[in-house]
């Protein structure tokens, strides 16, 4: 009998209109090569957020959906929050 | 009484009998049944006909070489073990019933007993006859789990009644002296779970001994890696500060198109207020809150 256990990304999503990138880490159990249990771990990243940390694929979801554009316009609506006081 | 011999058959199949009238030149009749030469007694003036010699059959047609005498119901033609066409089971089948093949039921199929199937049901939608008068399963005989990989309709058929996830999870928060990047604290414990229903989302978070060293006293304290964008809504939540300045009540706000959180005091007669770094003691602060906001996703 082999325990195994592994971490995959699972699910990435992108959302909203600033293009919120969602990445979902799947720790997956394995007992023979038989899945016996499964747990996520998410994280979200913003325009503008460092992604160097991130794998491959995610940072270039990031590098396609966060364009210049969308980090102008996702860095406006926090400064206008900011400015209503919330 | 005993007897010797075969057991009689059961099968449900009826022998034939075709009668025709002679007029001393027609040499072909017509069968009810398509059989063979072999599988027919034919008998003219009561006299039996040896088969291939003065008669054949092909199909349904009855050929005799030469044409029988006139006379009324003077040929009788009996199917021997006739070939049958279509096979009605009987009404009422008891026992065991075992099907190797395909069973391809066209028509509705009642069942009032029990059935039992172990293997794989291939079907693209299982209906009931009815609309909303059947339920899967009653409050003594349940399924266990039920495995989809769409959604459900709860309470109507329209997009506002589906529900198409359930999920939960763990998320890391992290303390920082910006919305993004920034300075973080030191935590002696950062939980965060999460569970996701729908579009909702009910997130918990725990910070234990946080140490600010570093971090930029103004700055708003904010808690970093949601698990989900928040949408255009914004939300708020429960929080417990502990060992954080406070000039009033103390809220979590979660704003729109955010994947942070962070704390604002309620005071009266005043602007709310963020909770900055520097309310925070040096160390040995807590902060537990709870959130319910929605997402896009």
């Amino acid at each position: 009998m082999a325990l195994t256990e592994r971490t995959i990304e699972d699910k990435i999503e992108v959302v909203g209109d600033f293009k919120h990138v969602q990445v979902r880490t799947a720790t997956v159990i394995e007992r023979d090569g038989v899945e016996i249990s499964r747990s996520f771990h998410r994280h979200v990243l913003a325009p503008g957020d460092d992604v160097s940390g991130e794998s491959t694929e995610v940072q270039a979801i990031c590098a396609a959906v966060h364009t210049d554009e969308i980090k102008a316009a996702y860095a406006a609506h926090l400064a206008a929050q900011a400015e209503n006081g919330v | 009484m005993s007897y010797i011999g075969n057991p009689p058959a059961e099968a449900y199949t009826n022998t034939v009998k075709d009668t025709f009238s002679g007029d001393g030149s027609t040499v072909a009749f017509t069968l009810s049944l398509p059989t063979t030469t072999n599988n027919v007694r034919v008998v003219v003036e009561n006299v039996v006909q040896d088969p291939t010699v003065a008669y054949g059959v092909s199909g349904t047609t009855l050929t005799f070489t030469s044409a029988p005498p006139s006379g009324t119901n003077n040929i009788y033609v009996v199917h021997l073990g006739p070939a049958v066409q279509t096979v009605q089971p009987p009404s009422d089948l008891s026992g065991n019933f075992t099907l190797t093949g395909d069973l391809t039921q066209t028509g509705d199929y009642t069942l009032t007993g029990d059935a039992s199937i172990s293997g794989q049901l291939d079907t693209a939608s299982i209906l009931p006859i009815t609309d909303a008068t059947s339920s899967l399963g009653i409050g003594s005989n349940r399924y266990t789990d039920l495995f989809l990989s769409g959604g459900v309709y709860l309470g109507g058929t329209g997009a506002a009644n589906y529900l198409d996830d359930y999920e939960e999870g763990t998320w890391t928060p992290v303390i920082a002296d910006a919305e993004t990047g920034g300075n973080t604290a030191s935590l002696a414990n950062a939980n965060g779970y999460y569970r996701k229903i729908g579009s909702v989302v009910n997130l918990q978070v725990q910070l234990v001994n946080i140490d600010t060293t570093g971090m930029t006293g103004g700055n708003i304290l904010y808690v970093q890696g949601l698990p989900f964008a928040s949408n255009t809504q914004q939300a708020i939540g429960a929080a417990l500060l502990d060992k954080i300045t406070l000039s009033g009540s103390a809220v979590g706000y979660i704003g729109s198109s955010k994947d942070t959180l962070y704390f604002l005091e309620n005071i009266s007669n005043t602007p709310d207020a963020a909770i900055t770094v520097s309310d925070v003691y040096s160390s040995g602060s807590d902060i537990t809150a709870s959130f319910t906001y929605f997402t896009n996703s």
